[in-house]
């Protein structure tokens, strides 16, 4: 019975998981063309390739983790927040291998990188749990720029009329269109955007008597507390222009 | 179905023509009583940040309300005051009703997406454990890729627009795994949506755009969500005011493995970058 006992005791050592008894080994190759840092060294450029190859191999051993938050109120996203961590301690084992790439310029480096197992699964668990309890940062009250802001001004029609309109592009994403005089206003549908120019599809909510829906209007950057503004009907005619000064 | 050339113009005087088919708005949306109990419709409006954050609202709107059904705390305040006067008597009577939930939802997909007139977006989510109950989706009527109002609205320099080589039919201006990323229910997949921000390169875009397609699959296989409803009922006199208050928190920690990338599009309108991903 006895041998039978220390039989069964060897026979599931033999079929336990190897890798709870063995540590996690890489060989990993990085590469970096010297001609993307031309104001580096040659050391400078190996001390850099030697980098991307630890991350590499830590990214391989390690993995790499997600972590995302969102909070939205009454239909607005107040915040939406990705991380993407890669981290941990590797040991690399002997010296790392320079030698040229295929291409011209290129330098490649190999390393043999390890973690054990103990080190993979405190990390991970550590990370986890920081990552779980961590409490929102405070955000600091920075202004958005660019088209972000309440904008006002006067704008004329192709038959010499002058209103005021008001466009409101708030940091959550809604925007918001309002003409105080006329008694209308809706909401605003991006259509193309760019760095200097937004095109929107305007969309009434209200005096459709007053004023004509689904136009075009587009925005165009002049400083960062000026735009330019146009409206076009459905007939890509001008119905209004001016200047808009954020308020 | 019928075809709209829109005649969007590029600023200041360029045109560029897209052109989309659109076509009837799906079942679901239509008659949403034919969903079950593991499928939900979340709802956002257009948003000036992008289509990335526009398809987060709607998603975590839909997973709230499967979570909701899962587990929710309701709790009821009723309060009548009654304020008498030589002159008047003052009635005010006020029904709050709070609706709160904290929980973890797991294997939750994006099963259609439908976009209307102004620019509104509706996700159809289901959870997994429904895709033996669930009615197929109608087909979908597409239209072959073309290169040409990407390589005319230069978002970036033409040699670096012609990388981007997508291999999906479109429907309604976007790919098809826009609308349907899960459409064979046996793999995770999942989409990214990066847009192009001042000095950014194709390659960077591209980067950002693959790390919200991993947090998206992150989401789908399990995320915490904390929601909070409130309605409050107000009447004074016989004159009724209602207000409603919500919130979505939701949070995800997960380790990834790798990925593959199945597809690639650019929105000629708002270059932005999409990616689909498959969880290998």
């Amino acid at each position: 019975m006895k041998r039978i006992k220390i039989f069964m005791f060897i026979l599931f050592l033999l079929l336990m998981p190897i890798s709870l008894f063995s540590d996690k080994t890489v060989t990993i190759n990085a590469t970096l063309n010297q001609m993307d840092c031309p104001d580096k060294t040659f050391d400078q450029v190996k001390k850099l390739l030697l980098k991307k190859a630890k991350i590499k191999a830590i990214k391989k051993i390690y993995g790499e983790f997600i972590f995302s938050n969102t909070y939205i109120s009454n239909d607005e996203v107040l915040e939406n927040n990705v991380e993407n961590v890669v981290g941990g301690i590797i040991t690399v084992i002997g010296e790392p291998i320079f030698r040229n790439g295929k291409r011209f310029g290129e330098v490649v480096v190999s390393i043999t990188a390890f973690a054990n197992d103990a080190q993979i699964r405190e990390y991970n668990k550590s990370l986890m749990h920081f990552k779980m309890s961590e409490v929102s940062k405070e955000k600091s009250n920075e202004k958005k720029r660019d088209f972000y802001g309440v904008w006002s001004g006067y704008v004329m029609s192709n038959i010499n009329q002058v209103v005021k309109v008001k466009i409101y592009i708030k940091s959550s994403g809604q925007s918001k269109i309002i003409f105080p005089a006329f008694n209308c206003g809706g909401d605003l549908l991006v259509k193309s955007k760019d760095i200097e120019y937004v095109t929107f599809k305007m969309f009434l909510n209200y005096g459709f008597n007053q004023c004509l829906d689904k136009t075009k209007v587009i925005l165009v950057k002049q400083n960062s507390n000026k735009i330019g503004f146009k409206e076009y009907d459905m007939n890509n005619e001008e119905i209004f222009k001016g200047i808009l000064y954020r308020e | 179905m019928f075809f709209l050339f829109s005649s969007c113009a590029k600023y200041p005087s360029d045109k560029i023509c897209t052109q989309k088919n659109i076509q009837n708005p799906p079942l679901w949306f239509t008659n949403p009583e034919i969903l079950n109990d593991f499928e939900a419709i979340g709802y956002s409006p257009p948003n000036f940040h992008g289509m990335q954050i526009q398809r987060e609202q709607a998603l975590a709107q839909a997973r709230t309300i499967l979570i909701q059904r899962i587990s929710s705390l309701m709790n009821v305040d009723l309060k009548n005051m009654t304020k008498q006067s030589k002159v008047s008597v003052a009635n005010r009577y006020t029904i709050n009703i709070r609706n709160f939930s904290r929980n973890v939802l797991v294997n939750s997909y994006q099963a259609d997406a439908y976009i209307d007139e102004r620019g509104g977006l509706y996700l159809l989510v289901r959870l997994h454990q429904s895709i033996k109950k669930t009615r197929p989706l109608q087909s979908l009527k597409t239209t072959p890729f073309s290169i040409k109002p990407l390589l005319q609205r230069r978002c970036y320099a033409k040699e670096k627009l012609l990388t981007i080589k997508t291999k999906s039919p479109l429907y309604n201006g976007k790919p098809i795994w826009f609308y349907r990323p899960n459409s064979n229910e046996i793999k995770m997949r999942a989409l990214g949506i990066a847009e192009k921000m001042q000095n950014s390169t194709l390659y960077s875009q591209k980067k950002i755009a693959m790390i919200f397609a991993k947090a998206s699959l992150v989401k789908q296989k399990a995320i915490y969500i904390n929601s909070l409803d409130e309605i409050f009922n107000i009447v004074v006199h016989e004159e009724l005011g209602e207000e409603e208050n919500w919130q979505i928190s939701t949070k995800t920690v997960s380790k990834i493995g790798d990925i593959k990338l199945l597809d690639i599009w650019m929105d000629p309108e708002q270059c932005e970058l999409y990616v689909w991903v498959e969880k290998e």
